[in-house]
C-alpha cells in the first residue's frame, strides 16, 4: 500500500499523526484537545469549539468567513466533540482540495489552514468576551442538537442505555449536556474553558491527504508549539466499566410504532481482538447468530445487531421489535450458545475474512484511513489494516469462547409502545 | 453480435470510464481505479416502487400489482433454492446489500479480494429467482418490522406526507416498502410476474468501479449474461395534474425539534434536461439559502436555524420535484421566509454567491470521482438520466445566474408548492 503513516511526539503534550497517500484529491488538518470528561465543563468546552469554528480575529463576520471557505473550492472549517473512554475530545478541523486542482492559481491549503489556526489561536475575543450574537446562535445550535437526538428513537434508546450502563462513571455524561446546562453558560465560563483548552489539554494534530504537506506541517507545528501547555494530565483511553451486581432493567414508554431494545454486556477480560471476533459471530455481521436467528428464522425484527464500545470493554445489542420480551430471550439464548462453543471453525473463518476485508477497505477513504490510525494511536498501537490477517489467525475457538464467557449482562433498556405501558414510565427493577 | 464500446473521459478531472452495450442487452459500465484497494459492483434493474401497472409485448393487457412489491422482491431474491447469496458473499469476505428506490432496484457488493468470484455470485443470484409461498410468507414479518421502523422516523413520515400532498395520482405518493396491508397481498406468483418482466437484461445495467481486471470481468459477463429477448416493457402511469393537490400537511410525533419540507412540483422532462435542471436547482438553493446567504445569516441571528437547509432535486418516470428541508423551533416561520426569499430571487440573484457556489459543485465532482462508491454513483446517475457522467461538469461551467432566475420564476408558483411539517405532540 502507498499510504504513509508516522507518529511523532512533538513534546510531552503534543502529538503529530501524519497519514499521506498521493491518490487522494483532498486533505484534512485536525487539531484535537483531549481532557477527562468533567460534568460541569463538558457542555462549555463543546460550546467553545462550536464558537471558534465560525470566525477569527482576521475574519470576524461569520458570513464573510463562509464565503471565503466556499471560494476556496468548498473548503470547510468544522468542529466536533465526542467522548472516548472517560475523555472528552473537542476538535477543530479543515478540509481542502489539493493545490493542483485550483482553477485560477488560487492558493488553497495554506489559506485554509491559516484560517483554522487563527480560529483557534487568534479568536474573535474582545477582552474576555466573544461577540454576543455568536454565542446565542451557537447555544441554540447545541439546544437543537439535544432536541434532535430525541427525534430519533433508536438514538435516544441507545443514549438511555449508555447512561444506565455507565452510571457513576465520567462517560455517563455525553458532551452535550441538558438544555439548562447550555442556557446557563456565561461569558466568563466560555473564556475560562477556552483558556483551559489551549493551555491545559493534550493536543493531537492529525495531517492527512494527497497534497504536499511540507509548508502546512511547518505552519501547524510552529503555531501549536508556540503556545505553552502545562498541567495536562496523562490521557488514558482504556478504562473498563465495572459490572453491576445485578443487571438493571428499565422500560420507558413513548408513542412509537415499534419498541427499541438496547442491551449492554460487560467484560473484564483484556482481549480486544478476540472480542471483535466474538462480536462479529454474535451480532456484528450478516451471518451473525442474531441476524440469522432473531431476524431471519424468527422474523422478530428487521434489524438486530451488536457492537463493541472499545474503551469501556462493553458490548451493546440493538434491536427494533414489537416483541421485545421474545427478542431479549432469543438474544440471551444465542449468546449462551456461543459461550457454550456452539459455533464452527467456518463461522470464525467467515467473520475473520469479513473483518479483514473491511479493514483493508479503509485504504480507499481519507476519512477511514485517518480514523484507523487515530484509533491505533488511542490503543497505543500502530498496526496496518493488513496486519490483522496474522493477528486474527492466532485467535482460536477457545479464546473466542473465553471472550464470550467474560461478558455478563449489565443493562437492558426498552423504549416500548405507549399501549403496552398504560402511559406508565420508569418500570425499573 | 459484437459489444458496442465507448470510452467517456474528463480532461478536467483526469479520469475516464467505459460504457459497453453487451450482446445480452445489458449496459456495462467499467471504471478502473488501479491505485485503490476495493472494487464495488452494482447490478441494477430499471424497476422501482413506482412501476405498479405494466405490460410487455408478450402479455395481453396491463396488470397492476400491490404497493411495495419491488422492495419485497429485492428481499426475496437473496434466497435461492440451494443457497443464500449473503452467505456466499460472506465466505469470500465481501460485503453485500441491495436497495429499492422509486425507479430502480440495485444489488451490490464491495470487496478487496476474490473479485471474479464475487462478480459470479452477483450475476448468478440476481438471475436465479426462487420464490415459494412459504418463503414469501416468512419474509412478511421482517418487512412489517421494517415498515414499523420507518414509521418511527420523522423524516420518512414527513417525506411520505409531502408526496401525498403534492401528487394526486402518481405512485410516487406511496411508500417504497408499501404498507402492512398491501404486502399481505404479495405471493410467489406475483413476484415471478414482476421478476420476469423487469429483470430482463435489456432493462438492466452492471456497474464496476475500483481495482479490477477489466478483461476477466468481461469474460465473466460473457459467461453469465446471456442474450435475452427485449420484452418492450410498458409502464402505465395515471395522469398527474401540474398543480399540487394539498397545500399543507401537518403530523405530530413524539419529537422535540419541529421539521419542515417544502416540495416544488416540476414538470417532468427528458433525462438531459432534468440533469441540467437539477444543477440549476442546486445552485438556486445554495445561492439563495446556503450558509453564506443573507437568508441563513438572518435565520441564525433570530435563532430559527442552526444549520443550513438542504435541498434535493429528484426525477423519474412521470415525475420531477425539488424538495427543500430543515429543522427549526419555528418550522412554519422559516418555510414562509424561504418562499419570500425565492420571490425576491425572481428578480435578483447574488452574483458573487452564484459564482463561488459553482466552485463548490466542481469540488464535489472532483471528490466524488476520487472514491470507488462515488464513481459507481456517477455512472449510475448517468444510466438513470441517459447522459454521460461528466456532462454535468460541462453544464455547471455554462450555467448562468439568468438561468437560475428563470428556473425560480418558472417553478416557484403557489399552486405547485406543498408544505409538510412534523411537530411535537405537545403542540397538537
Amino acid at each position: 500500500m502507498s499510504t504513509f503513516f508516522n507518529k511523532t511526539n512533538l513534546n510531552d503534550n503534543v502529538t503529530l499523526l501524519e497519514i499521506y497517500d498521493k491518490k487522494f484529491v483532498s486533505n484534512t488538518v485536525e487539531i484535537k484537545f483531549v481532557s477527562p470528561i468533567n460534568r460541569c465543563w463538558r457542555t462549555i468546552k463543546s460550546l467553545v469549539v462550536a464558537l471558534l469554528s465560525t470566525s477569527n480575529k482576521n475574519c470576524p463576520k461569520r458570513i464573510d468567513f463562509e464565503k471565503k471557505q466556499l471560494a476556496l473550492y468548498d473548503s470547510a472549517i468544522d468542529y466536533d466533540f465526542y467522548t472516548s473512554g472517560n475523555n472528552q475530545i473537542v476538535k477543530l478541523s479543515a478540509k481542502f482540495l489539493n493545490q493542483k486542482f485550483a482553477l485560477n492559481g488560487d492558493v488553497i491549503g495554506e489559506q485554509v489552514v491559516r484560517m483554522l489556526l487563527d480560529c483557534i489561536y487568534n479568536p474573535d475575543f474582545s477582552g474576555e468576551a466573544f461577540e454576543h450574537e455568536n454565542i446565542a446562535s451557537k447555544k441554540q445550535a447545541l439546544i437543537d442538537e439535544i432536541n434532535n437526538r430525541e427525534n430519533d428513537k433508536m438514538v435516544y434508546a441507545i443514549k438511555r442505555c449508555r447512561e444506565l450502563a455507565f452510571k457513576g462513571e465520567p462517560c455517563e455524561y455525553d458532551c452535550l449536556g441538558s438544555i439548562s446546562d447550555v442556557e446557563e453558560i456565561t461569558q466568563k465560563q466560555i473564556f475560562l474553558a477556552y483558556k483551559f483548552l489551549i493551555s491545559q489539554c493534550k493536543v493531537e494534530i492529525v495531517l492527512g491527504g494527497g497534497d504536499d504537506f511540507t509548508k502546512i506541517k511547518k505552519m501547524v507545528c510552529d503555531e501549536v508549539l508556540s503556545h505553552e501547555i502545562h498541567g495536562a494530565g496523562e490521557v488514558v483511553y482504556k478504562t473498563y466499566s465495572p459490572l453491576k451486581n445485578q443487571p438493571i432493567e428499565l422500560t420507558e414508554y413513548s408513542d412509537v410504532n415499534q419498541a427499541k431494545l438496547v442491551m449492554a454486556f460487560k467484560s473484564d477480560l483484556d482481549d480486544l481482538y478476540a472480542h471483535k471476533i466474538t462480536n462479529a459471530i454474535f451480532g456484528g455481521s450478516v451471518t451473525s447468530k442474531l441476524f440469522v436467528n432473531v431476524r431471519e428464522k424468527m422474523g422478530l425484527c428487521y434489524s438486530c445487531s451488536s457492537a463493541i464500545i472499545e474503551h469501556k470493554n462493553t458490548m451493546i445489542v440493538i434491536c427494533g421489535t414489537n416483541k421485545p420480551a421474545e427478542a431479549k430471550a432469543e438474544i440471551l439464548r444465542q449468546f449462551e450458545l456461543i459461550k457454550n462453543g456452539d459455533f464452527s471453525k467456518q463461522d470464525i473463518d467467515v467473520v475473520v475474512n469479513m473483518l479483514c476485508s473491511g479493514f483493508m477497505s479503509n485504504y480507499d477513504s481519507l476519512y477511514a484511513i485517518k480514523e484507523w490510525y487515530c484509533t491505533q494511536y488511542a490503543r497505543g498501537e500502530s498496526f496496518k489494516p493488513e496486519d490483522f490477517y496474522n493477528i486474527f489467525s492466532e485467535i482460536d475457538k477457545d479464546r473466542i469462547v473465553e471472550s464470550a464467557r467474560s461478558f455478563e449482562l449489565d443493562t437492558v433498556y426498552v423504549l416500548d409502545k405507549l399501549e403496552n405501558g398504560d402511559n406508565q414510565n420508569g418500570g425499573e427493577n | 453480435m459484437a459489444d458496442n464500446i465507448s470510452v467517456i473521459s474528463s480532461d478536467l478531472l483526469g479520469v475516464s470510464y467505459e460504457k459497453i452495450k453487451h450482446k445480452s442487452g445489458t449496459e456495462i459500465y467499467l471504471w478502473q481505479m488501479p491505485e485503490f484497494t476495493t472494487v464495488e459492483s452494482y447490478f441494477v434493474t430499471k424497476y422501482g416502487s413506482n412501476y405498479q401497472t405494466f405490460k410487455t409485448k408478450n402479455t395481453e393487457d396491463f396488470i397492476t400489482v400491490p404497493e411495495g412489491i419491488a422492495h419485497y422482491l429485492e428481499h426475496k431474491l437473496f434466497e435461492n433454492e440451494d443457497s443464500d447469496a449473503m452467505n456466499l458473499f460472506a465466505k469470500t469476505g465481501a460485503s453485500c446489500n441491495a436497495f429499492t428506490s422509486k425507479d430502480i432496484t440495485a444489488y451490490y457488493f464491495s470487496c478487496n479480494s476474490r473479485f471474479e468470484e464475487n462478480l459470479e455470485i452477483l450475476l448468478k443470484f440476481v438471475q436465479n429467482p426462487y420464490f415459494t409461498d412459504e418463503l414469501v410468507e416468512k419474509e412478511r414479518g421482517i418487512i412489517s418490522e421494517e415498515i414499523n421502523m420507518c414509521d418511527d422516523s420523522p423524516i420518512r413520515l414527513e417525506m411520505k406526507n409531502l408526496y401525498k400532498a403534492m401528487y394526486a395520482n402518481h405512485p410516487i405518493k406511496e411508500d417504497i416498502a408499501g404498507t402492512i396491508e398491501s404486502i399481505q397481498k404479495i405471493n410467489a406468483d406475483l413476484l415471478y410476474k414482476c421478476y420476469n418482466t423487469f429483470y430482463n437484461l435489456n432493462n438492466m445495467a452492471l456497474f464496476i468501479a475500483g481495482n479490477f481486471d477489466r478483461d476477466k470481468a468481461l469474460e465473466i459477463c460473457d459467461k453469465f449474461l446471456k442474450p435475452s429477448e427485449d420484452l418492450q416493457i410498458e409502464v402505465k402511469l395515471p395522469n398527474e395534474p401540474r398543480e399540487v393537490c394539498q397545500k399543507e400537511v401537518v403530523a405530530y410525533m413524539p419529537i422535540k425539534l419541529p421539521l419542515f419540507m417544502i416540495g416544488i412540483k416540476l414538470e417532468p422532462k427528458d433525462g438531459r434536461t432534468e440533469a441540467e435542471r437539477s444543477i440549476i436547482a442546486d445552485l438556486a438553493i445554495s445561492t439563495v439559502l446556503g450558509n453564506a446567504s443573507e437568508f441563513y445569516e438572518q435565520m441564525q441571528k433570530e435563532g430559527l436555524l442552526t444549520c443550513p437547509v438542504g435541498g434535493q432535486a429528484s426525477s423519474g418516470k412521470g415525475y420531477s420535484n425539488l424538495v427543500i428541508y430543515g429543522e427549526s423551533k419555528d418550522a412554519k416561520a422559516v418555510s414562509q421566509k424561504i418562499i419570500e426569499c425565492f420571490e425576491k430571487a425572481k428578480t435578483e440573484i447574488n452574483g458573487e454567491l452564484f459564482d463561488i457556489n459553482k466552485k463548490r459543485v466542481y469540488a464535489s465532482a472532483l471528490t466524488a470521482s476520487n472514491a470507488v462508491s462515488g464513481c459507481v454513483g456517477m455512472m449510475l446517475n448517468s444510466f438513470c438520466n441517459d447522459i454521460n457522467a461528466f456532462e454535468l461538469l460541462e453544464i455547471v461551467s455554462k450555467v448562468t445566474s439568468e438561468q437560475v432566475k428563470q428556473f425560480i420564476q418558472d417553478n416557484f408558483k403557489e399552486e405547485c408548492i406543498s408544505f409538510s411539517y412534523i411537530l411535537p405532540q405537545e403542540k397538537q
